[in-house]
């Protein structure tokens, strides 16, 4: 990953409705995407992303704040820069009237770097060739989110905004879909992902921003929010003397306990794991279990949209 | 901004609702010279039944002086070929049965048949461009396919151009094949009842009409198009359109009959200045219209008005899902 950042907001605000009676739907949004991340975006339904993306794409114009696309002001002129990304928007709209073909026809017609020899190509590759001459309005959803993609691949884009790409899919499209995405990203291409499921982004994202109620309650790398290899969970036969033995320890940067279950949770670098067993053992612990301890990003979710998380770093 | 506008036609000519109102403005156009020529027929044949000797004269009657008042109607009777035994009563249904032949013979012989189509065209054609305007730019906001498309880099500005350039070449080819068939269907009924069409005068008969009939429907166009974008809706566009034609016969019934300012107030609708230039289109027009520069000064200022109201509102609202 370049250090390199492709999409930044500064105190983006968006209010709908008059100046009495309105909704804030975002909220001071500060985030930044490196170039060749996979960023999710993630939040429940209503939190604003749909409204934050449709501002990046200058659907929606900021109440205030400001965007920048590859490192430019967007509001210096919004169109060259869109030219450089694409976007699979929510609902995936399409000319119902229109074949797949045909729409791809139209859709690379109106962007400037997209190349109509490659429309065999990505139907192929969202593997919707055999219905590329049916009319749209005869797709399932699935097929309407794989089209999608395939207009999002005919530029060749350097950003990709997925808005929801999964949303309604069977568990075996959204695999599919997930792992297009992935496959995207090992490309170098830097994906911007907003969706509300949870597995979906720990799986695909190495960067992650939590969205609730507009505003931005998270945001750093995905294995860093989830303490990923750097949470050890201790089963001990002494609870309060093993807490006693590692609180001096200055590699070890938390401890948390659990008493009912007489469980320990130490974080620290990976390669002092070992360094913890045996200090404990040595200090006459016995070790009665330990392992990994990894949080769910479900977990981390909503203790942060309840409140009950603090955290709220920068990578 | 070719490529766009390419895009906005390969979109128009795969929907079937273009055709549609093209059949529909074409038979609007086409039936009334039908009608009109199974009328003339109808006339034509009770008249040389009842008085044979009269064929002749129809044949060779002219048209093209503004109905009853122009008609010329030659019945010499000191001509041996002519001078028939007829009683007062006779003479006067004969050269009755001439004149009522001679008019209906004006909407079915060129150059006169084309200010018959040119009165059929904005009467219908007025809602069609009004319907295909807010159709097109209406059904990209219900489809979603504009927010696809701006997210794609294309500037507004652009969009919306190409968009309504496009929809007014497909207005004005449209208009175009109507009065193409219209030609060549009244050269059909001019060789039929007539023996050829006249050319002289041809070109006043046509371009002067054309014009005015082109700004008429862009009137309503600009209108649709303006409502479109407001309401984000084909539906609700078309809706206002007609909702402000009711509105303006209603306030026309009402100023018009007023005093002081609030009678001027007609003068300055767009019904009002459709009307004249629609009557100007007609076999005879009125003496007391004012002159056709004002209407379309008037006009011409309406479809700034919308346009511009248009490009504003489209380049500052917000395209929510």
């Amino acid at each position: 990953m370049q250090d390199e950042a492709v999409i930044r907001t500064d105190g983006l605000t968006k209010r709908f409705g008059s100046a009495r009676r309105n909704i804030l739907a975002v909220d001071d949004l500060n985030i930044e995407v490196q170039r060749g991340s996979i960023f999710g975006f993630l939040g429940p339904n209503g939190s604003g992303k749909t409204t934050t993306i449709g501002m990046l794409l200058g659907l929606i114009r900021p109440t205030s704040g400001s965007m920048e696309l590859f490192g430019q002001d967007t509001r210096q002129g919004l169109p060259p820069l869109l030219r450089r990304t694409s976007a699979v928007l929510e609902n995936s709209p399409f000319y119902p009237y229109l074949s797949g073909r045909d729409n791809l026809e139209v859709f690379s017609r109106t962007m400037p770097n997209a190349d109509k020899n490659r429309i065999d190509e990505v139907l192929k590759t969202v593997g919707l060739r055999n219905r590329a001459k049916s009319k749209t309005r005869t797709y399932s959803l699935g097929m309407r989110q794989r089209l999608s993609i395939a207009i999002a691949l005919l530029s060749d884009p350097e950003i990709i905004i997925l808005d929801e790409p999964t949303n309604g899919l069977d568990p075996s499209g959204i695999i599919e879909i997930s792992d297009l995405i992935g496959e995207l990203g090992q490309q170098g291409k830097t994906i911007f992902l907003s969706s509300h499921l949870l597995h979906e982004v720990e799986q695909v994202c190495n960067y992650v921003a939590v969205l609730n109620k507009g505003r931005v309650i998270a945001q750093g790398p995905v294995d860093e929010l989830l303490h990923k290899g750097k949470m050890l969970q201790v089963r001990v036969s002494d609870m309060d003397a093993a807490v006693a033995l590692l609180i001096d320890a200055e590699w070890i940067k938390t401890i948390e306990t659990e008493e009912d279950e007489r469980l320990i949770f130490v974080e620290a670098d990976e390669e002092k794991f070992p360094d913890i067993n045996e200090m404990l053992v040595k200090g006459g612990i016995r070790v009665l279990e330990m392992k990994k301890a990894e949080d769910s990003l479900e977990d981390f979710f909503l203790e942060a949209i309840e409140g009950k998380e603090a955290w709220a770093g920068n990578a | 901004m070719r490529k766009l506008i390419g895009v906005e036609f390969f979109k128009l000519c795969k929907r079937w609702m273009p055709y549609v109102l093209l059949l529909a403005l074409l038979a609007i156009t086409l039936l009334p010279i039908v009608l009109d020529y199974t009328d003339y027929q109808n006339r034509y044949q009770s008249a040389i039944d009842k008085y044979p000797e009269l064929e002749d004269v129809i044949k060779e009657v002219e048209v093209g002086h503004g109905g009853n008042s122009g008609i010329t109607v030659y019945i010499d009777q000191s001509d041996p070929q002519n001078s028939f035994n007829v009683t007062p009563d006779e003479e006067w249904e004969k050269e009755h049965l001439v004149r009522q032949l001679s008019n209906a013979k004006e909407s079915l012989v060129l150059p006169w048949a084309m200010d018959g189509i040119f009165s059929s065209i904005p009467g219908l054609g007025m809602f069609l461009a009004a319907f295909l305007t807010a159709s097109v730019i209406g059904a990209e906001y219900g489809w979603g396919t504009l927010r696809q498309t701006l997210a794609k880099g294309t500037s507004r500005s652009n969009y919306l151009t190409a968009k309504l350039l496009a929809i007014s070449i497909a207005i004005i080819g449209g208009v175009l094949v109507v009065v193409l068939v219209g030609f060549i269907a009244t050269l059909i009924t001019s060789m039929l009842v007539h023996g050829g069409m006249e050319w002289s005068g041809f070109a006043g008969h046509f371009f002067a009409p054309l014009g005015r009939t082109l700004l008429i429907l862009a009137v309503y166009m600009a209108m649709a198009a303006f409502f479109a974008v407001l309401l984000r809706s084909s539906a609700a566009g078309l809706a206002v359109v007609v909702v402000w034609l009711i509105a303006e016969t209603i306030i026309i019934g009402f100023m018009g009959n007023s005093t002081g300012w609030l009678a001027e107030v007609p003068n300055y609708l767009i019904g009002t200045n459709t009307n004249e230039l629609l009557s100007l289109n007609s076999f005879n027009p009125p003496d007391d219209i004012k002159p056709w520069w004002q209407s379309c000064g008037i006009l011409l200022a309406y479809i700034t008005v919308f346009i511009t109201a248009a490009c504003y509102f489209f380049r500052r609202q917000d395209l929510t899902a």
